[in-house]
């Protein structure tokens, strides 16, 4: 019986690994008529088909539901959406706000922001790790950099985890979140008309400088989406495998947060893959796939190639990890990888000082329903304090 | 050996400064100088490393 594999499968979602083993090892170029995509899965093709944009083209997006999937992807998802030169013209702006200078600097407002939260939930003693702290921390991070005044930040906080937020076991967003979508539009129009008619030092000023207000707010809602979930699904992550590897944890909670960090992003990483457009026809492991198909890279089963990664399965903070594919590659490399990593150890130092030792209550795990992006929904946790 | 950097694609993730930084810096604009351009043999190992690290690929070498 050959292996069987679909992104959008529970069971997959419950544990996708094993059939990440299986594809690595007896299918590394996988067809799935059903949910038309050819996958690839070993290091050595993800990674070179994410560095050739020619022929693995972004202009249908890189998310598998329809929609977005489609030559329309860009009207949503802006430059993710696109190829080089319009994908370059769009990013290079918005990657200025990016760099690794930026980023520093943003560094203790990040850590003000996470103790913050962190204070409202130690309080309780027992909380949701996610919607108590980690999905918090990064959207008051999104809105610091794109420049939402501090006095509004509660709001779109609470408009954005509405519209981002998903039923427990299904891939909807919950009934008031197209309602809580279209307020956020409206707030950040709003934004947009204020810094057009007075600039100020963020990044809606940058981009009003040279962009139309119909292409700034897809880039605005790409920043959200793109720059809370994930950073949420990466610290629910760490602090999931951490409690479930107490020998693991002793070593991040001795000291080694950026271990933690980069283990956790290879292990579990929060965007499982990315789709591509073939542009040509292409010979794959002895298959003829043909210009048109669509590509689904798997990020989270190259990181588990024993080719690359010696003992894939095993959570070790000590290993090196430089090659993980996390953050994706090439041109749509991840343009917030330093902020993300920055905002995980800030939020994970932040934590390891103020607790002692976590449970997880492994009955109230919930997990979102995606194809594309892989995390926590719920995870309940008790905490002893320092 | 030679290196360059492409500025259309670079982004100043200053994964190479970290590397390499007798051959790499970032100025205070976040633009990318190539200090030496032709780096000495001694540096060869850190310069191919932090060409092939590039999360952009925003860097070539020619040897």
């Amino acid at each position: 019986m050959g292996v069987k594999y679909s992104p959008f499968d529970y069971a997959i979602h419950d544990d996708p690994f094993p059939a990440y083993a299986r594809l690595l090892d007896e299918a590394p170029l996988y067809h799935n008529e059903e949910d038309d995509f050819w996958a690839l899965s070993r290091h050595a093709d993800v990674t070179a088909a994410l560095a050739d944009h020619a022929r693995y083209s972004s202009s249908h997006g890189p998310l598998l539901d329809r929609p977005p999937w489609g030559p329309d992807a860009s009207a949503a998802l802006s430059f993710v959406a696109m190829d080089p030169p319009r994908h370059t013209e769009l990013r290079t702006p918005v990657s200025r706000g990016f760099t690794a200078r930026r980023v520093a600097a943003m560094e203790p407002r990040v850590r003000e922001i996470a103790r913050h939260h962190l204070a409202e939930a130690l309080e309780r003693g027992t909380f949701d790790f996610i919607e108590g702290f980690a999905a918090r921390v990064p959207l008051d991070v999104v809105s610091e950099l794109v420049g939402v005044p501090e006095s509004d930040r509660d709001e779109v906080r609470r408009l954005a985890a509405r519209s981002l937020h998903r039923e427990d076991g299904t891939q909807e967003v919950t009934a008031e979140g197209p309602a809580a979508g279209a307020a956020l539009l409206e707030y950040y129009s709003g934004l947009i008309a204020r810094r057009r008619a007075e600039p100020a030092d963020d990044m809606i000023s940058v981009l009003t400088a040279s962009l139309p207000d119909e292409q700034i707010v897809p880039i605005l809602f790409v920043l959200l989406a793109a720059g809370s979930e994930t950073t949420t699904n990466l610290l629910g992550h760490a602090w999931y495998w951490a409690w479930r590897h107490p020998d693991q944890r002793k070593i991040a909670f001795g000291g080694d947060v950026p271990g933690w960090i980069e283990e956790s992003l290879r292990y579990d990483p929060p965007a499982v893959g990315v789709a591509r457009l073939l542009t040509e026809d292409t010979e794959l492991h002895g298959t003829r796939v043909s210009a048109g198909s669509r590509m689904w890279l798997i990020i989270a089963a190259a990181n588990r190639d024993p080719r690359v990664f010696p003992d894939p399965d095993r959570y070790d903070l000590s290993r090196d990890t430089t090659d993980l594919v996390s953050f994706s590659g090439g041109r749509h490399y991840c343009m917030g990888a330093s902020l993300g990593r920055m905002e995980a150890r800030i939020a994970l130092e932040e934590l390891v000082a103020a607790v002692a030792d976590y449970e997880i209550d492994p009955s109230g795990l919930r997990r979102s329903h995606m194809g594309n992006v892989r995390g926590f929904t719920t995870l309940p946790t008790t905490v002893t304090p320092r | 050996m030679k290196v360059e950097v492409d500025p259309m694609i670079c982004e100043a993730n200053g994964v190479c400064t970290g590397l390499a930084p007798e051959v790499f810096e970032l100025d205070d604009d976040d633009e990318l100088r190539v200090l030496l351009p032709e780096p000495p043999l001694a540096l060869a190992d850190r310069v191919r490393h932090a060409v092939r690290s590039c999360p952009k690929a925003a860097l070539t070498l020619s040897e």
